[in-house]
């Protein structure tokens, strides 16, 4: 590699860094805890584990949730993809109530009882929406992408200059501590190196991650509206139907697959006529695709089912890609390990360029 | 030497990373404990630098 050559990639590494080391100090984190958003939110007492007893009917489910709230509608229906015996009713002031205005009711899933509220939901759902969009909507999604794409971009061009700076030294090889800045470079080099596989991996997600609102509108506004539009004249229903006798016409079409989301009519995620029932598999790959359905919410029948699209298939890959909950409490573990490192390699990176400028 | 272990270490390790994130989507078991393996060999190989360092 020519010097210009060099001194050009080098100028990428800087400043790219430079520009998103911040926003991925605030990233990696509020990643920590988010690694661990399952056990910490976990159910005071472990539901799973009650293998013999039957999941309560969703129609019982829906009316306990209401039963909290009555003058609030229910909106949606949630269970978490790793079974933990509770199921979420969601409750807003109206079908069409902004998400701010939703709250969930927490119950189990085999007796329909409501259960106590979490304690660390609200601090972890702060640091949530911190990790995902600044607490900005559309606009901090927006700008953690682009601190996505140059953080990419500072992993290519650290990849380039790593070479004809480590010329000449064993891999590994860390200087004393006398030479300070050179001590830094040589944890800043062997950590990002021997971590990129998994760091350009999150960072690559994360970029998928962080336009997923645009993803979703899209699907919204294309796939869901072509599914709808033969049911475009129907009137609105006059009365709805079972959640439960809508969930089982899902099941019919998708035999082995569990619930994940029943949007109830005239939420984004349905139509004014229909559930929207979302079913995964029961593969580790398949539990992350969803299934829409859309269910005739007077009678019950299957109005229309498709395939997920290419692009919202990636983002669901994406997800447990970027946060390591799809391998058990042991890869959790290891992606904390990770995450520290990757903490240390920002750190080291930033002394680095003080110890420059002194 | 010294050019084959600064290219060739990370590029192996890279590998085993890719291999374990790949892994453990594709199944539970056998391979979640393969991807558990694999990613903790990075991990390691940073704990034995850092220990010859202090040495």
């Amino acid at each position: 590699m020519t010097a210009r050559a060099f001194g050009l990639w080098y100028k990428v590494h800087k400043w790219t860094s430079l520009i998103c080391t911040v926003f991925l100090l605030l990233l990696c984190l509020t990643g920590l805890p988010l690694v661990f958003h399952d056990e910490l939110t976990a159910p005071p007492v472990d539901l799973s584990r009650a293998a013999d007893r039957k999941f309560a009917s969703l129609d019982r489910i829906v009316a306990a949730g209401r039963q909290t709230s009555p003058r609030e509608v229910v909106t949606f229906v949630s269970k978490p993809i790793e079974d933990n015996g509770t199921v979420s009713v969601y409750l807003a002031p109206s079908v069409s109530a902004p998400p701010k205005e939703t709250h969930p009711v927490l119950l189990n899933e085999y007796t329909a009882e409501v259960l106590p509220p979490r304690a660390p939901t609200r601090f972890l759902e702060f640091v949530l929406d911190l990790h995902t969009d600044l607490c900005a909507g559309p606009t901090g999604s927006l700008i953690l992408f682009l601190m996505a794409i140059l953080f990419l971009a500072s992993l290519v061009s650290g990849v380039v200059v790593y070479g004809p700076f480590t010329r000449h030294w064993r891999f590994g090889d860390i200087r004393s501590p006398t030479q300070r800045r050179a001590r830094w470079l040589d944890l800043h080099n062997l950590l990002g190196m021997v971590t990129l596989g998994w760091v350009f991996v999150v960072g690559f997600t994360g970029s998928i991650n962080a336009l997923s609102p645009f993803i979703a509108g899209l699907w919204q506004s294309t796939e869901l509206r072509a599914m709808a539009a033969p049911f475009e004249h129907q009137p609105a229903p006059t009365k709805l139907g079972s959640p439960q006798a809508a969930l089982d016409s899902a099941l019919r079409e998708q035999p082995g697959n569990s619930l994940v989301t029943l949007a109830f009519p005239g939420t984004p995620f349905a139509t004014p006529r229909h559930y929207g029932v979302y079913l995964h598999g029961s593969r580790p790959l398949t539990s992350r695709i969803l299934k829409p359905f859309l269910i005739d919410s007077e009678t019950g029948i299957l109005a229309a089912h498709r395939e997920m699209p290419w692009y919202v298939k990636t983002l669901f890959l994406s997800e447990p890609l970027h946060f390591g909950d799809y391998g058990g409490f042991p890869l959790k573990l290891l992606w904390a390990a990770f995450d520290v490192v990757a903490i240390v390699v920002l750190v080291s990176g930033l002394s680095l360029w003080r110890l420059r400028a002194v | 030497m010294s050019a084959r272990t600064r290219y060739f270490a990370p590029a192996f390790l890279i590998g085993l990373q890719l291999l374990g994130l790949y892994s453990a989507l594709l199944g539970d078991g056998v391979l979640d404990w393969l991807a558990w393996l694999v990613l903790f060999i990075p991990l390691a190989v940073i704990g034995a630098c850092l220990v010859r360092v202090r040495r």
